[in-house]
């Protein structure tokens, strides 16, 4: 580096100029983003606070209604019992999945490929189906509960996000 | 012989049961349609069902003890004969829940797993107690 490295030129005070307007353009196109950002983030908020109020006024219905035994709890635990005793498991999945989760080393991989037990639980629920509409058999509380306990492990240990959240960190 | 087709009344519950039935098959298929294309929309800034939960674990504490309840409803059940029954211990229940949603609201620090566990075995084995099922002694065929 020499000395005239140092020295400005117009054709530098030119860059600057456009190098701070750009800075300005990218300011705001960061602003807009993070506005959009949360937009989108509260878009997804809303449709979760949704299906919570349908549910709740559904089944505020369906327990007010001339009809016994149709409130949703008693029909998805007679599907469970029926065909698709895959529901509990998939169910303690989900919640594993949402509430629970390991920072275990040895479930590494699952959480750094997260497409991998999402494809893995779809596999299962699918082999359970089949199994439920070849292979009929009485589907005790015992068994239907013990499916919910593997489904909450698997959901805890392979399906698992327990990342910190940004929010606190 | 259709029996169905004979009894009016029969025939519209059981139409009525089978539009319930659709209704709760298309609301679980479509939160499952919906996080899927929010799992391609992430670019978008658009976040998964999972990842809101994620951000709102401490708050969300009181799904967390429903949730558990709601799974023991239904797969761990005990039943009870009196609907009056059902519907004072869902009272009791929702004012837990109550409870734990302004708890969650108030608490500045994160909930982390191991209460996160006991949260949900705390809802269990809370609806277990004091939420039974109400079967009707003559139930009605679904």
């Amino acid at each position: 580096m020499d000395l005239s490295d140092l020295v400005l030129s117009p054709s530098d005070e030119t860059n600057i100029s456009s190098a701070a307007s750009r800075k300005s353009l990218l300011e705001s196109y960061f602003a807009i983003y993070y506005f959009t950002t949360m937009e989108n983030y509260e878009i997804v908020e809303y449709i979760l606070i949704g299906f919570a109020v349908f549910y709740l006024v559904f089944e505020i219905v369906l327990n007010l209604n001339d009809l016994d035994n149709d409130t949703s709890n008693i029909i998805i635990l007679k599907w469970a019992q029926d065909k698709m005793f895959f529901l509990p498991f998939v169910f303690g999945a989900i919640g594993g999945h949402l509430f629970l989760g390991t920072k275990l080393e040895l479930f590494r991989y699952f959480r750094e490929n997260f497409i991998v037990p999402v494809i893995i639980l779809f596999g299962i629920a699918l082999i359970m189906l089949a199994i439920g509409y070849l292979v009929p058999f009485k589907k005790t509380k015992a068994f239907l509960f013990s499916l919910l306990i593997l489904g909450f492990l698997y959901g805890h240990f392979f399906w698992t996000m327990n990342i910190v959240s940004n929010r606190w960190t | 012989m259709d029996v169905g087709n004979k009894n009016p009344d029969n025939a519209a519950l059981k139409k009525q049961l089978r539009v319930i039935k659709g209704i709760i098959l298309g609301l679980l298929i479509a939160m499952v349609a919906i996080d899927l294309v929010l799992v391609f929309s992430e670019e978008q800034g658009f976040p998964t069902f999972s990842k809101v939960f994620l951000d709102h674990r401490t708050e969300l504490i009181w799904v967390n003890f429903l949730y558990g309840g709601v799974m023991t409803k239904i797969f761990w059940y005990r039943t009870v004969d009196k609907p009056r029954w059902e519907f004072s211990g869902f009272l009791i229940f929702a004012g837990i829940v109550v409870a734990l949603f302004i708890t969650g609201m108030l608490l500045t620090l994160e909930v982390s797993t191991p209460y996160q566990i006991l949260i949900l075995i705390g809802g269990g084995a809370a609806a277990y107690a004091i939420w039974p099922q109400y079967v009707p002694t003559t139930s009605q065929s679904n």
